[in-house]
């Protein structure tokens, strides 16, 4: 095999092919030998694996790989390769096409009968198992996708297989063998009943080697399909009757099933179907057609086998989650915004306390803030930070950049590391009374919390003296008087509000943050009190985030579980917050929360930093906006409102996002590349590809075509009928009315005579040539309107192509041609009746009554009638020739823009990396720029300068190329192109408003002096359990090893997320019980 | 045990959450996480192949017992230093080392400071810790519990009841009575109420004395055969292989005991020291059986405990002279045929707090006893033998009841037969026989 036909550039590895067996409009089929030498057949699916035709093929195979049957062909592997999608399946000997050429050549007119009966019983059977079991049909019947095997026949060529049962678009469907498709499919809505059109049609061509229709492009084939009667003369009159019933326009109309067509068939005798034949033989279909499904195949078995085992399953997962009982509105229900007054604004003190890792980071964007918005280079006396981390490395981090105002001053941190376990030897006997013997000999080596809850607490409680001292410190000096007015002289706001805002800022994830934030609380309010500050707010804004560690991730998810279920026990149980005897914690009556509004807001799972610490940014912009901006009065209004506040066990929770404007850069090369790919597929490639006589292989269609004529009713019955209508109209509306006054004033003796002057009255000279207008007004005048609406909708349905995001350009061009196509085969059809006429008319030339005359002026009538028609169909396509030539107009913009991303030593490579981006891009384009200018058409052909579309895209492709870190802000971007982010904890109940904040802005080289939008979704009133338990997807052993990392052991936690559930878990907790219950007896 | 069946008890992360015991020796990663000196390691690993000529990266790694990737920069150090050459390539990315003449050199001098050879040893500091976190204390024992140790032999739940909270004082314990009551047998079993293994280091350092403390004659490896998941956790990843998991201790001295076995015993040859009883029985029982027949004189080794049982810790004495002071965490039974008031004063008496006395057995629990020994030798019992006995033995010649009575008898029996050739039958000559020999020899003719 040297001389190998354009081998495939991809290979796959372990497969040597062997020869190309086939080509299609969707790849090429090779035979190949497998490892071990088996010939197996090898599919090289066309272009990229982004390419449409890739992705349809994909989910295609998505639907059908699962499927097992005895005449599917069966599948080996399904794989991406450079790209391109391959597709490993069994070698069949040959296609139902090449028996029926051999056939030919053995001097027979198709495939014996008996013989393609049965090809097509196995056929029937595999396309019913797959309709009736998993609901999916073929779409895509064809001789040459009828494979042989053995005699029998497998049914290949998944690629337009569809679900029946999801339907959710018409356009769904991907492409079609025009010659074989049945109506619906064209209308795009296929059925049960559309794979038997297509073996209806398959059977009289394979027997009888001649099509039931004959169209020869698509377009007129979509004509007869949708319209004409099928040709059946070739068939015997036994066939005849099932065929024609198989090719019903209307599926309700055909057998129910593929086999019930192949058993009618079957049952066909050679006597001549009588009406009481047609009901038995169906009659026999259907009963034929019950068995299969009542019969207990192998498959049945086995289905019941399954059922029964995922039932027990399904049991045994009811005993390990839990189930919240269900909220009446799970979904956050939107509020309107309360309105405030507006007026002079005037800060309170706000102390900001950070914990772990979380804390450190969101403490130093605000930090940045402050000296971004505020003009601040030092800390605000009034507005402190305080960071509490076990790591000094992290809080060294923290302060850097903060003599320049952009991190945390060293003074404002707090140290309370970790020690070895050998030195708290001598506390031992007190430590060990609230922290697990566990943890105390097990800190580890690195002396981190490792994200261990209690140890977090242990070092907090080792350094009790010098961290509430300093956060005494901290909170004495904010409500200080000359702290006030020197935070005002600082930065010119004035701190003359009266209270105190204590933010306390953690994740409940990790382990410091997890472990000290409680006891934090719990201090400040005491100390807060002891200051005799009356209207202190403390606010915790506790986050959750997980990295991408799994198993890192889920201690993450735990803990976070074990902190809402302390923070909840504490504020809900019936004896409150203990304190801290040890270290002198005072303690705090029942109902007594940790935090006066808590949030807990989600990060995101599994993030990477960079998207982590912009979700930390974000929130520190809230933060921001809360202590220093007149926002604080709109989102205090919001937590002072009565619906769902902080009544029972909620929670409060925000997301944000900001609108602003992004720096400039230059493109990075990936970024070009796409920008130039996408570039390239709006302006479609090479359109010689398009040629329209493929209607025997499977090719993308027109999508909407068939919609469009149904719209227009551009066929050329109604057509012609329409142009009647007009006429007649022109004729004061009703023909023979005027046709008799015209006979009464006649005086005309022969039929020549009276032919002559009508035929004048039609403007025809001789009267062989066709009527040219009807009472003095020309034929093309008369039918104008109907011109100038269907010229409109042409144009309409052509050029909106091109703002769709899957046609563009391209696209547009293809349904141009499509449209042409169609126009010549509706002119063809229109000429053929007009020389019917015509014939007629010659004919009518004896006698001389007036039904005679009446009957010539009617024929003269359909002839205007017509001539008005294909004059339509004429202009249409001039107007369509000259949309070629606009459409060419936008392809040079494209094309234009184009050259300026493409480098010339570039070569135009186009890599998976660059396409999946590509892609990514044009979705960000559709979505910010090119929905809200009414498309890419308006754009392309609009006045906007070639300056600003590269400026649009390559704007485009920087965002993208920023949200590629993380593919979690990405989608939630995607979904909220409007500007507000969606309710972060959805599912959970709750409330939410809308907000929009105003950031004051110093930042230079914004335009104008425009302040910059914060979007803020503030919700509350979201249930605490619920979050809880889909913290930890509801199982119960997650809540069992929540209890075992208990920040401390002298509280008898009673878990309030399960109690508020309705099902207490008895056997796993008495489990995880039992270790308090016996340190107490010790202890 | 709590046993949690759950994806997560896979992860690493967890293990220490769902794992029952509550210390763990976390895997050195470096030499300086090890708290041993590099040259000790480097010596170690030099002695160990003047020993065995040559060996693996990975074998030298597992004899002195530390991780791989922690001996094997070590090695290749050692090698570019010449002590130690690549004989050949072993599996696994490793090489079979060998020593140089002048490894050979080193090695030698090494061994003159110290012979030790096996194990690296754990600094005293992390072994004192340890002891502390598996205190014997932390372990409530519940009479759930007690009931399961004690369930095969024949114990009154009166008793138990006594030995439930003395038990749980992790203190002292005298357990008096006459002998062949069993005595021993119930001392033994109380380590047994002490569910949980115990990691210990197989060697201990302090001062560069290396003092061993493994001892198979008193530790047992947990669960090699009998707990799987016990066997996975030996070989189980993060834990530092210095430190073996051992079923809670008992160590058990009669007769034999000498004021010796309570010191640090330094061999000046090798320059080894052993460690005392009581370390190697730290976090388990000690148990002193036959208290007062010892050479020693019972109050000079009661005088020996006092300040260990106050202070809960030991004063220890290295051949440096250093004294070291040890942990002392254990549960000490002393076990005696003499009346604790005969033995000791009030003094010592009020620093062991528990008393029990183990009592004769009641007739019924004597049949009891005559019962399970007969299904132990496997042959019929008949309630008419026991009648028989106590009739025409015990009652004439005012014979006490004993526990071990049955056992020994039964054994006399079969013991007869199998010497006869006759199946194993309660039969009257057979015992009469049996008694004859028996008390003969026990009561010396009375």
């Amino acid at each position: 095999m040297s001389d190998l036909p354009q081998q495939p550039e991809v290979k796959l590895p372990g497969y040597d092919l062997v020869e190309k067996i086939g080509a299609g409009g969707y790849g090429e089929v090779w035979s190949a030998t497998a490892p071990g030498g088996i010939r197996k057949a090898v599919k090289f699916v066309f272009g990229n694996e982004y390419d449409k035709r890739a992705t349809s093929e994909m989910h295609a195979l998505e639907k059908i790989k699962a499927v097992r049957h005895p005449f599917l062909l069966s599948l080996d592997r399904i794989e991406v390769v450079d790209g391109r999608l391959i597709v490993v399946s069994e070698l069949a000997d040959g296609s139902l096409r090449d028996r029926f050429s051999e056939c030919l050549t053995l001097g027979m007119p198709g495939i014996p009968r008996a013989e393609l009966l049965g090809y097509l019983s196995d056929a029937a059977d595999a396309l019913d198992f797959i309709s009736e079991r998993n609901d999916l049909a073929h779409l895509d019947i064809k001789p040459e996708n009828l494979l042989l095997v053995a005699g029998h026949v497998k049914v290949a060529d998944f690629g337009l297989v569809k679900s029946l049962s999801n339907q959710a678009q018409a356009s769904l469907v991907g492409g079609m063998t025009p010659t074989y498709a049945a109506p619906e499919v064209f209308r795009g809505t296929p059925t049960r009943q559309s794979d038997q059109y297509s073996l209806a049609i398959l059977y009289q061509e394979m027997l009888t080697g001649a099509l039931p229709f004959s169209g020869v492009n698509a377009a007129e084939l979509t004509l007869q399909h949708m319209k004409d009667d099928p040709e059946l003369g070739y068939l015997e009159d036994g066939d005849r009757f099932a065929v024609s019933r198989a090719l019903a326009k209307d599926p309700l109309h055909r057998y129910e099933s593929a086999k019930a067509f192949v058993e009618a068939l079957r049952s066909a005798s050679d006597t001549a179907p009588s009406f009481g034949a047609e009901t038995s033989t169906t009659a026999a279909c259907r009963a034929s057609a019950r068995p299969p499904a009542s019969k207990p195949s192998r498959h049945s078995v086995t289905e019941v086998f399954e059922a029964d085992a995922g039932e027990a399953f399904g049991n045994a997962s009811e005993m390990t989650t839990m189930r919240p009982p269900a909220l009446a509105n799970a979904t956050p229900q939107e509020v309107a915004a309360p309105v405030i007054d507006a007026g002079p604004f005037a800060a309170a003190p706000a102390v900001f306390i950070g914990i772990g890792g979380s804390g450190a980071r969101v403490l130093r964007a605000l930090r940045s803030q402050m000296h971004e918005h505020l003009g601040a280079t030092a800390p605000l006396a009034s507005a402190p930070m305080l960071l509490f981390d076990t790591d000094a490395q992290s809080l060294a981090s923290a302060s850097r950049g903060g003599e320049r105002g952009l991190g945390l001053d060293a003074t404002e941190t707090v140290t309370l590391p970790l020690r070895r376990p050998q030195a708290y030897r001598e506390k031992a006997d007190l430590l060990l009374r609230w922290l697990g013997r566990r943890w105390l000999y097990n800190i580890p080596r690195s002396l981190q919390t490792e994200g261990i809850r209690p140890l977090g607490r242990l070092a907090l409680i080792d350094h009790a003296r010098q961290a509430f001292q300093r956060l005494r410190a901290v909170l004495t000096s904010a409500i200080d008087e000359n702290s006030r007015q020197a935070s005002t002289e600082a930065v010119g706001l004035p701190f003359d509000q009266p209270g105190l805002r204590v933010y306390v800022v953690a994740s409940t994830a990790g382990g410091s943050g997890s472990g000290m934030s409680i006891d934090v609380a719990y201090a400040v309010r005491s100390i807060v009190s002891r200051l005799g500050v009356d209207d202190a707010k403390i606010i915790g804004v506790m986050t959750h985030s997980t990295f991408r560690e799994t198993k890192r991730c889920e201690l993450a998810r735990v803990n976070s579980y074990a902190w809402l279920s302390e923070f909840e026990g504490l504020r809900r149980g019936e004896e409150g917050y203990p304190g801290d005897s040890g270290v002198g914690l005072p303690a705090h009556e029942p109902g007594v929360a940790a935090f006066d509004h808590t949030y807990f807001v989600p990060l995101g799972d599994q993030i990477d930093t960079p998207a982590f610490e912009s979700a930390a940014d974000e929130i520190a912009e809230y933060l921001f906006a809360d202590a220093f901006t007149p926002g604080q009065r709109l989102l205090d209004a919001c937590r002072e409102s009565s619906d769902g506040g902080e009544t029972g066990s909620t929670l409060r929770s925000f997301a944000i996002r900001s609108r602003d404007s992004q720096s400039e850069a230059e493109p990075t090369a990936l970024e070009r590349a796409a920008l130039a790919r996408v570039l390239r597929r709006w302006a479609g490639g090479e359109s010689t590809a398009l040629t329209p006589n493929k209607v025997q292989t499977t090719d993308q269609m027109v999508h909407g075509a068939v919609a469009f004529l149904g719209k227009t009713q551009l066929d050329s019955s109604t057509l012609a009928s329409n142009c009647r209508s007009l006429i007649e109209a022109s004729l004061g509306g009703d023909a023979s009315a005027y046709f008799d006054a015209k006979l009464h004033s006649d005086d005309s003796s022969t039929l020549d005579e009276f032919a002559t002057k009508m035929d004048r009255s039609f403007g025809i000279v001789n009267s062989d040539s066709p009527p040219r207008q009807v009472r003095g007004k020309s034929i093309e005048s008369i039918v104008e309107p109907i011109t100038t609406r269907l010229a409109d909708e042409a144009v309409c349905w052509t050029l909106n192509r091109v703002n769709d995001t899957q046609e563009r350009l391209e696209g547009a061009s293809r349904a141009i041609l499509w449209l042409d196509d169609y126009l010549v085969a509706v002119d063809g059809d229109l000429a053929k009746v007009a020389t019917n006429i015509e014939t007629e008319r010659v004919r009518l030339t004896t006698g001389n009554a007036n039904d005679t005359r009446f009957k010539l002026f009617r024929l003269r009538l359909d002839a205007a009638a017509l001539v008005a028609a294909r004059t339509i169909a004429m202009r249409l396509r001039s107007r369509l020739q000259s949309l070629r030539s606009e459409l060419d107009t936008l392809r040079s913009v494209v094309v234009q823009l184009d050259s300026m991303f493409t480098d010339e030593s570039e070569a135009p490579s186009v890599s998976g990396e660059v396409e999946r981006f590509s892609i990514a891009v044009e979705q960000r384009l559709q979505a910010d720029y090119l929905a809200a200018h009414g498309g890419l058409l308006a754009v392309l052909s609009g006045e906007t300068p070639t300056e600003v579309l590269e400026a649009m895209l390559a704007h485009a492709a920087q965002k993208v190329s920023r949200e590629e870190a993380s593919t979690v802000r990405a989608a939630a971007d995607a979904a909220l192109a409007a500007g507000f982010a969606a309710p972060p904890l959805a599912d959970c109940g709750g409330v939410f408003r809308r907000l929009t904040l105003e950031q004051p802005s110093r930042r230079e080289g914004l335009d104008g002096n425009q302040n910059e939008l914060l979007l803020v979704t503030e919700m509350s009133g979201v249930s605490l359990p619920h979050v809880a338990a889909s913290l930890i997807g509801g199982r119960r052993d997650y809540a069992a090893f929540a209890e075992r990392i208990r920040s401390r052991r002298d509280i008898a936690w009673n878990d309030p997320v399960i109690s508020s559930f309705e099902e207490p878990a008895k056997p796993l907790f008495e489990t995880a019980g039992s270790q308090p219950q016996a340190t107490v007896l010790i202890g | 045990m709590v046993a949690i069946e759950s994806p997560l008890a896979d992860s690493p992360l967890f293990s220490p959450l769902l794992a029952d015991e509550e210390f763990c020796p976390r895997e050195p990663l470096t030499v300086e996480e090890t708290g041993v000196s590099r040259v000790l390691l480097e010596g170690l690993a030099l002695k160990l192949l003047l020993q065995v000529g040559s060996a693996a990266g990975r074998e030298i790694g597992r004899r002195i017992c530390l991780p791989f990737g922690l001996i094997e920069p070590l090695l290749s150090d050692l090698r570019s230093r010449q002590l130690m050459f690549h004989e050949r390539q072993a599996p696994l990315n490793d090489y079979y080392y060998a020593l140089t003449d002048s490894g050979r050199d080193r090695a030698l001098a090494a061994t003159k400071s110290s012979a030790y050879v096996g194990p690296a040893p754990v600094p005293l500091d992390d072994y004192v810790l340890s002891v502390e976190a598996q205190t014997i204390r932390a372990e409530a024992v519940q009479r759930d519990q007690l009931v399961r140790a004690f369930a095969d032999i024949s114990v009154e739940p009166a008793l138990l009841d006594v030995l439930g909270p003395a038990v749980n004082s992790g203190a002292g314990l005298f357990l008096y009575g006459a002998p062949g009551n069993g005595k021993t047998t119930l001392a033994k079993r109380i380590t047994g109420c002490f569910g949980r293994n115990v990691w210990i280091p197989h060697a201990l350092i302090e001062d560069g004395q290396i003092i061993k403390l493994y001892d198979t004659a008193i530790h047992t490896p947990a669960a090699k055969a009998d707990d799987f998941d016990g066997g996975a956790r030996l070989t189980e990843e993060g834990v530092d292989p210095r430190w073996i998991k051992i079923r809670r201790p008992t160590a058990i001295v009669g007769g034999e005991l000498t004021m010796d076995n309570l010191e640090i015993r330094h061999d000046p040859v090798t320059n080894v020291s052993e460690a005392s009883l009581q370390l190697k029985s730290n976090c388990g029982c000690l148990l002193i059986d036959d208290f007062g027949r010892q050479r020693v004189e019972p109050t000079e080794l009661l005088n020996r405990w006092i300040i260990p049982l106050e202070n809960r810790c030991d004063y220890l004495t290295l051949a440096s002279g250093k004294k070291i002071q040890a942990p002392f965490d254990q549960l000490i039974i002393f076990s005696t045929n003499l009346e604790p008031h005969e033995l000791a004063d009030e003094a010592f008496l009020r620093r062991i707090p528990y008393k029990v006395e183990v009592t004769d057995p009641s007739v019924d629990e004597f049949r009891t006893l005559f019962r399970s020994g007969c299904e132990a030798i496997g042959c019929a019992y008949r309630p008419e033998a026991v009648d028989y006995l106590l009739q025409k033995h015990y009652h004439p010649r005012k014979m006490p009841l004993r526990r071990c009575h049955a056992r020994d008898l039964l054994m006399q029996v079969r013991n007869f037969c199998a010497y006869q050739g006759l199946p194993v039958e309660l039969r009257p000559d057979y015992l009469d026989r049996a008694v004859g020999a028996y008390f003969t020899a026990l009561c010396g003719g009375g």
